[in-house]
C-alpha cells in the first residue's frame, strides 16, 4: 500500500519537474554556457587552451627520473598535460590510436648513468596531428637534459661526493663545506661554461589519423556535470519547502502513511533526475569528446550517487532552516562557494594549494576528484570503490537523520 | 464516533486550547463555532494529529488516536482551514495522491475518485491544473480529497470560508449526504447560518473555551423568545440606560458608536425603544433581528462573532 504512495509522490515531483522546464533546462544549459565561457577565457586567442595527454614509461622508477617525470606535473605545465603513467605496450596502443600528445621513455639505468656520467637517454615520441603540446614537451625534456648535463659537468666533483653519501660512505663536515664552496664557484663561472648535452632526447614521430580530441573542455567535462548536479540537488532540495507552503506535507501528518514513504518517493525522484542529467550530459561528451561509451555506465551511476549526496545534505540544510526563503538563500549561496573550491570552475591542478586542500574534503570536490583519478588520469575503476562506499553510506546516513527532521519540519508553522 | 476529553493546547504564552470536551456521534454533525482566533482550528488540527495536544485524549471510531494512531487516522478525513493541494498537478492527480496516502490503488481509488468528483460537481474539470481553479472549486477539491477513503469520522475547518454560492450549496450537500451516510461530522465556522442549518450539536468557542453547548434548540433557548435591536449611532448620555432596563431591554453592549439589546417582541415597541435611545444621543441606524446564536454569543462575550457584522 504504502510502496504506491511513494510511487505517486515520485510521480508528482517528476510531473511538476518537467512542467518547470525552464528550473530543469537551467540546471543544464547553466553549466554548459559557463564552460563555454571558461574555455573562452582560458585560450589565449578566443581558441580553448589545449590539453595534452603525456604518456610516461619509466624504466627506471628512481628518485630522479621521478623527478624528471614531476616537473610535468608542477606550475602552468601541470595546467597543459595530463599525465598517466603507462606501461611500454599500452603506450604504444595509445599513441598508435593517436590519443596521447607525447610520451616518455625513461630507459631503465637513467639515474646509475647519469650518476656515473655516461650518457642517458630519454626517447620522447610525439603525436604528429599536434603541433603546440608536443613542442612544448620537446622544449621542455630539452630543457631538463641540458639542466642535468650541466649538473653533471660542473659538480662533478659534487656528484660523487653525492654517489658516496648515496652509497653510505662517510662524509665530514668538512667535506661539505668545501662542497658548497666548490658549488658557488662552478655557479660563478656558469656563464662562460656552456657545453652540449649529454643526456640525448631520442624524437621520435608516430604516424596517426586520428586527430586527437581531448581538450581543456574535456578537462572541464566532469566538473561541468558536478555543477549540474549542485544546481539540480539544490533545486530539487527545495522541492520540500514548495510542498510544505502549498499545505500538503501537514496534511500528510493526518494520514496513516509514514512520512519515510513520502521521503522515499523524493530520493527516487531525484535519483532519477540525476540519471537524466548525467544521459544527457554523458551523451554531450560522447559527441563533442569521444568519451569511450563503455564509460557512459560509469558516469551515470557515479553521478547518480554523487548527486544523491549532495541532495541529502541540501535537504538537510533546507529541513533545519526556519523558512523557505531562508532556505532557499542558503542552500542557494552554498552551490557557489561549493563549485568553486570543488573544481568545477577551474580543476584541481590550476588550483592553489590551500585550496585544493579544502576543495578535496568538501563532498562535491572529494566525488569530483576521485571520479577524474578515473575519468582523466585512467586510474583503474577500482579506484572509485572507496568514494562509492562512502558516499553511500554518507546517503543512508542522511536519510536517516533527515527523515528524523522531517517530522519536525512538517510540524513547523 | 469521535470524543474530545479535556484537551489542551498551549502556544508559547497562550492557551488556545483550554481544557474542552466534546463528541460527535455517528450520523451527526457537531458544530463548533467562534470568532477568529477562538481556537477552532486547534482543536482541530489536535484531533488529526497536525499538532500534539499538551493534555487530554481523543477517540476516533473507538481508537485512542496516540495509542492507535494508525487505526485512528485511517478512519479520519481531514479538510483543512488552509487548502492542502499540488497547484501544479490536476484534480485528478491530487486525488490519486490523498487516496493513495489512505492505501487506495487500483479500480478501487479509479471509482472513489470518480464518485467524489460527482459528488462535489467537479467530474468534468478533473484534468485541469489545480491552479486555474476559482477559489470555491479548489475548496470543494480539498474537499473531496478527504472524503476518498470513506471515513468514519470527518473533520471540517471551515470548508466554505470565502467561496461562491454555488459551492457553498455543493459543500453543505456533500456534507449532509455524508451525515446521512453515518459519519460522524465536526464541523467548525464562524457563519452562523450554516451552524444552524447543519449542526445537530454545538459548541460555542471563545479564547479556547467552550462558552456554551446543547442543541441548536437548547442554544437558542437561552437567549429567550427576543429579538435583537442593534442600534448605530453618537450616544454621549450613557448614564441614562437605566431607562432602557426600565422598558424591558436586556442590554448586551453599549459604547458610544453601537448599542444592541435583546427585548421581547421587538415591533410593538420600537417606538418606545427608540424614543429612549434618543434620550442618550443622536441615532443613525437601527437594525431588527430575530434572536439566534449570534445574540446568545454576543451575551455571553460581548462581542459580535465575526468582525464584518
Ligand atoms: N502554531 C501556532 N503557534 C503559535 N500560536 C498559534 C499557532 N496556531 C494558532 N495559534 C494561536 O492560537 C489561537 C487560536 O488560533 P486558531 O487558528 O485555532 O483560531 P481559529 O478559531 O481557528 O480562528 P479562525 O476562525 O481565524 O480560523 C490564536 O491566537 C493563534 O494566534
Ligand atoms: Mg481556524
Amino acid at each position: 500500500m504504502n510502496s504506491f504512495f511513494s510511487y505517486t509522490v515520485f510521480r508528482n515531483t517528476q510531473t511538476k519537474l518537467f512542467k518547470e522546464k525552464w528550473q530543469l533546462s537551467m540546471w543544464i544549459l547553466i553549466p554548459v554556457m559557463m564552460a563555454g565561457l571558461f574555455s573562452l577565457i582560458s585560450g589565449s586567442d578566443g581558441n580553448a587552451r589545449p590539453v595534452g595527454t603525456l604518456l610516461v614509461t619509466d624504466n627506471d622508477g628512481s628518485f630522479l627520473s621521478q623527478l624528471f617525470v614531476g616537473s610535468f606535473n608542477q606550475g602552468p605545465l601541470a595546467e597543459m598535460f595530463i599525465l598517466k603513467a603507462k606501461t611500454k605496450e599500452q603506450a604504444i596502443k595509445i599513441m598508435d590510436k593517436g590519443e596521447a600528445s607525447v610520451w616518455l621513455e625513461i630507459e631503465k639505468d637513467f639515474t646509475q648513468n647519469f650518476l656515473d656520467e655516461k650518457p642517458t637517454s630519454i626517447k620522447l615520441v610525439k603525436n604528429p596531428s599536434q603541433k603546440i603540446l608536443p613542442q612544448i614537451a620537446e622544449t621542455m625534456v630539452g630543457t631538463l637534459s641540458d639542466g642535468g648535463h650541466y649538473i653533471q659537468l660542473l659538480f662533478s666533483k659534487e656528484l660523487k661526493q653525492f654517489k658516496n653519501l648515496l652509497t653510505g660512505k662517510n662524509i665530514s663536515d668538512a667535506d661539505i663545506a668545501l662542497m658548497t664552496v666548490q658549488i658557488k664557484h662552478t655557479i660563478d663561472n656558469l656563464e662562460d661554461q656552456l657545453f652540449p648535452p649529454q643526456i640525448k632526447a631520442e624524437k621520435q614521430v608516430v604516424k596517426t589519423n586520428k586527430a586527437p580530441s581531448k581538450s581543456f573542455m574535456l578537462f572541464m567535462f566532469p566538473g561541468i556535470m558536478f555543477m549540474a548536479l549542485l544546481f539540480s540537488s539544490q533545486g530539487m532540495a527545495q522541492d520540500f519547502w514548495k510542498d510544505k507552503t502549498q499545505g500538503i506535507i501537514s496534511r500528510l501528518l493526518s494520514s496513516p502513511v509514514g512520512l519515510n514513504h513520502y521521503m522515499i518517493g523524493k530520493l527516487s525522484s531525484s535519483a532519477i533526475i540525476f540519471v537524466f542529467i548525467a544521459i544527457l550530459l554523458g551523451g554531450l561528451g560522447l559527441i563533442l569528446f569521444n568519451i569511450e561509451i563503455k564509460k557512459i555506465g560509469v558516469i551515470i551511476l557515479w553521478l547518480m550517487l554523487s548527486g544523491l549526496a549532495l541532495w541529502s545534505l541540501m535537504l538537510f540544510l533546507s529541513l533545519l532552516l526556519p523558512t523557505e526563503k531562508s532556505a532557499n538563500l542558503v542552500t542557494q549561496g552554498m552551490v557557489f562557494p561549493l563549485m568553486m573550491l570543488g573544481g568545477s570552475f577551474f580543476p584541481f591542478d590550476s588550483m592553489p594549494k590551500w585550496m585544493v586542500v579544502i576543495g578535496e574534503k568538501l563532498p562535491n570536490g572529494y566525488l569530483l576528484q576521485s571520479f577524474n583519478s578515473w575519468f582523466i588520469k585512467d586510474q583503474a575503476l577500482s579506484i572509485l570503490l572507496i568514494p562509492a562506499i562512502t558516499a553511500l553510506t554518507f546517503i543512508v546516513l542522511m536519510f536517516i537523520i533527515n527523515n528524523s527532521l522531517f517530522a519536525k519540519f512538517a510540524r513547523r508553522r | 464516533m469521535i470524543e474530545v476529553k479535556n484537551l489542551i493546547k498551549q502556544f508559547a504564552g497562550i492557551t488556545a486550547v483550554d481544557t474542552i470536551s466534546f463528541s460527535a456521534k455517528t450520523g451527526e454533525i457537531f458544530g463548533l463555532l467562534g470568532p477568529n482566533g477562538a481556537g477552532k482550528s486547534t482543536a482541530i488540527n489536535c484531533i488529526s494529529g497536525l499538532l500534539k495536544a499538551d493534555d487530554g485524549s481523543v477517540e476516533i471510531n473507538g481508537y485512542n488516536t496516540n495509542s492507535d494512531s494508525n487505526k485512528a487516522k485511517s478512519s479520519l478525513g481531514l479538510v483543512p482551514q488552509e487548502l492542502a493541494l499540488y497547484e501544479d498537478l490536476s484534480a485528478y492527480e491530487n486525488l490519486v495522491f490523498w487516496g493513495s496516502a489512505y492505501g487506495l490503488s487500483g479500480e478501487k481509488l479509479e471509482s472513489r475518485i470518480q464518485e467524489v468528483l460527482v459528488d462535489v460537481g467537479l467530474e468534468t474539470r478533473q484534468k485541469e491544473p489545480v491552479k486555474q481553479f476559482s477559489g470555491g472549486m479548489k475548496r470543494r477539491l480539498n474537499f473531496a480529497c478527504a472524503i476518498l477513503h470513506k471515513p468514519a469520522a470527518l473533520l471540517l475547518d471551515e470548508p466554505t470560508v470565502g467561496v461562491d454560492p454555488q459551492s457553498r450549496e455543493h459543500l453543505l450537500h456533500a456534507t449532509l449526504k455524508l451525515k446521512h451516510a453515518g459519519t460522524a461530522v465536526i464541523y467548525t465556522t464562524h457563519y452562523m447560518e450554516e451552524a444552524e442549518r447543519l449542526c445537530d450539536h454545538l459548541a460555542i468557542m471563545d479564547k479556547g473555551k467552550v462558552i456554551a453547548a446543547g442543541t441548536v434548540e437548547q442554544l437558542r433557548k437561552q437567549v429567550g423568545e427576543r429579538d435583537l435591536i442593534t442600534l448605530v449611532g453618537n450616544y454621549k448620555n450613557l448614564d441614562n440606560k437605566q431607562q432602557l432596563l426600565d422598558i424591558g431591554a436586556e442590554i448586551l453592549e453599549i459604547s458610544s458608536e453601537e448599542i444592541r439589546i435583546l427585548i421581547p417582541e421587538a415591533s410593538t415597541c420600537l417606538t418606545q425603544v427608540l424614543a429612549t435611545v434618543e434620550s442618550l444621543g443622536q441615532v443613525n441606524q437601527v437594525n431588527i433581528q430575530q434572536a439566534n446564536l449570534e445574540s446568545l454569543f454576543i451575551k455571553l462575550t460581548g462581542r459580535a462573532l465575526r468582525d464584518d457584522t
